[in-house]
């Protein structure tokens, strides 16, 4: 007999989903609350229909957020003109992803001659994904007109030097509490120095995954610098730093960490592990994709050690077994919202079960690859908020 | 037809329009869920009675179809219609879907 159970889409996804369809119908989005604009721009842009119009639509609700999640098929002059009318006194979120195409220093100047009078106050969170024109330069004039800038995201920014981040320090040295670089794969150790080490007094959050000239000493530098400070690092695929050595002076020197991001970390040993587990337990989120040399008992004690856990990641920690998960669903039943186990083969489909059933605030499981994994688990499962990822049934995981 | 307090429950919009709900479908809302159940210093929790002032009549209709829709269509197999939402009505069914978590 099948165990298919079917639960109809969500309200909220169906009407969404409408509106989708019919936004050349939508005449004005003011009026809408920040989330719910913020969702509709996710949903308009995973089905490629944030064009232009649409980008004037989002930027012309008169308020103090714009957030357009894929800027590809928006052009220089159509940008310009959005964020040159932007309501400058209300501004506190700028978030344009893939925005390399209509990005260039020219709007960016505009940008900064048209708020450069009254200034942007309240402009908290600027996030250019993907800026692959912007120099220099047009760093500088995207963060001139706003004083208190707490979260800057400059992701694939491939232009950007030392000079760059130097008008990072000036202009948001002191505010900033928020920085990622991710992805600016050419930054080596001397261009952020400066930057990382000898300024951003406040510095809380830093993502440097994907940097990966970027050395081990250089990484300890910047946790002794920040200490207690630092509650979110990513360091994921930093190639030439991630090793056992710099984990341990990391955990040393940041025992405030509440979030470590150590995907790709191919040559960590159990040796880090007992230093995650000996130094994180403020750990709310740890990230192991690809640490492929963990065994199940240096995980397992990294589980004991962090009560507190929320979000982990054992993508490809091929030795997870068992005795992991069963830990997992004991010490964290009450806290767990988020477990990727996928290409783990070594844990039975009734343990993960298991956990399913005792960490009754699981919202999302991937298991890709994860074979042992069958529709008893994805459709025999009680906890209904659990969305499971990466199972041919489930579809391809829309986030 | 009889329905005592414990099995239905009153959902009443912004001009008044009282919609009678089987308790069971209107708990498809975590919002309602919450509100009702013991214990919550809700007044609605006393009375079965739920003030909506934001959402208006023709918006809570189809709020209340979508609850009989779920409650129906919830593990059973696959549904052979799909809700259909009315491209006029999405935006405020969108406002009035996330207020009620549904």
């Amino acid at each position: 007999a099948s165990l298919r159970r079917s639960r109809p889409r969500r309200l909220f996804d169906l009407s969404i989903s409408t509106l989708v369809e019919h936004v050349d119908a939508v005449e004005s989005l003011q009026g809408v609350p920040d989330q719910i604009r913020r969702r509709y721009a996710e949903a308009l842009a995973e089905r490629r229909r944030l064009s232009p119009d649409v980008l004037r639509l989002l930027g012309g609700a008169h308020t103090g957020e714009l957030v357009a999640p894929d800027c590809s098929a928006v052009e220089d002059d159509d940008l310009r003109n959005v964020i040159v009318g932007l309501d400058g006194a209300r501004l506190d979120t700028l978030e344009l992803e893939h925005v390399g195409r209509a990005l260039g220093d020219s709007v960016a100047a505009s940008f900064a001659a048209a708020h450069s009078e009254s200034g942007l106050p309240k402009l908290a969170t600027i996030r250019l994904g993907g800026a692959y024109r912007l120099s220099d330069d047009g760093v500088a004039a995207m963060l001139s007109p706003a004083p208190c800038l707490r979260s800057l995201h400059l992701t694939a920014a491939c232009r950007l030097t030392a000079k760059g981040l130097a008008a990072v320090q000036t202009h948001a040295g002191e505010s900033l509490t928020s920085l990622d670089l991710s992805h600016c794969y050419h930054l080596g150790d001397s261009d952020v120095r400066p930057l990382l080490v000898e300024g951003l007094s406040h510095l809380e959050k830093l993502n440097l995954s994907g940097l990966e000239k970027l050395s081990g000493t250089l990484i300890a530098d910047i946790a002794d610098a920040a200490g207690t400070r630092l509650k979110f690092f990513d360091l994921s695929d930093c190639n030439s730093a991630l090793c056992d050595n710099t984990v341990t002076k990391l955990l040393g020197a940041c025992t405030a960490l509440q979030s470590l991001r150590l995907d790709g970390g191919v040559a960590l040993t159990d040796a880090a592990a007992s230093a995650i587990a000996a130094n994180g337990r403020r750990l709310r989120e740890i990230s192991l994709a690809r640490c492929q040399q963990l065994s199940s008992a240096a995980v397992t004690l990294i589980i004991k050690e962090t009560p507190d856990l929320r979000s982990l990641s054992l993508n490809t920690v091929v030795a997870v077994d068992d005795a992991t998960i069963d830990t997992l669903a004991t010490v964290t039943a009450r806290n767990l919202t988020h477990l990727d186990v996928s290409w783990c083969l070594e844990f039975s489909e009734d343990a993960l079960g298991l956990l399913t059933d005792k960490c009754r605030r699981l919202k999302r499981l991937s298991v890709w690859g994860c074979r042992q994994v069958t529709h008893r688990l994805i459709n025999g499962h009680g906890n209904d908020a659990l969305e499971i990822v990466g199972h041919h049934s489930c579809g391809l995981g829309k986030r | 037809m009889a329905s005592n307090r414990e099995m239905a429950v009153k959902l009443v919009s912004a001009e008044g329009f009282e919609f009678v709900v089987d308790r069971h479908a209107a708990m498809v809302s975590n919002a309602v869920k919450n509100m009702l159940s013991s214990g919550m210093p809700f007044r609605e929790g006393a009375e079965g009675v739920i003030n909506l002032p934001d959402i208006r009549a023709p918006i809570l209709e189809k709020v209340c179809q979508y609850m009989y829709y779920k409650l129906r269509w919830t593990g059973t197999s696959e549904p052979t219609l799909e809700f259909k939402v009315n491209p006029a009505e999405a935006l405020e069914l969108c406002m009035a879907s996330d207020y009620l978590e549904i």
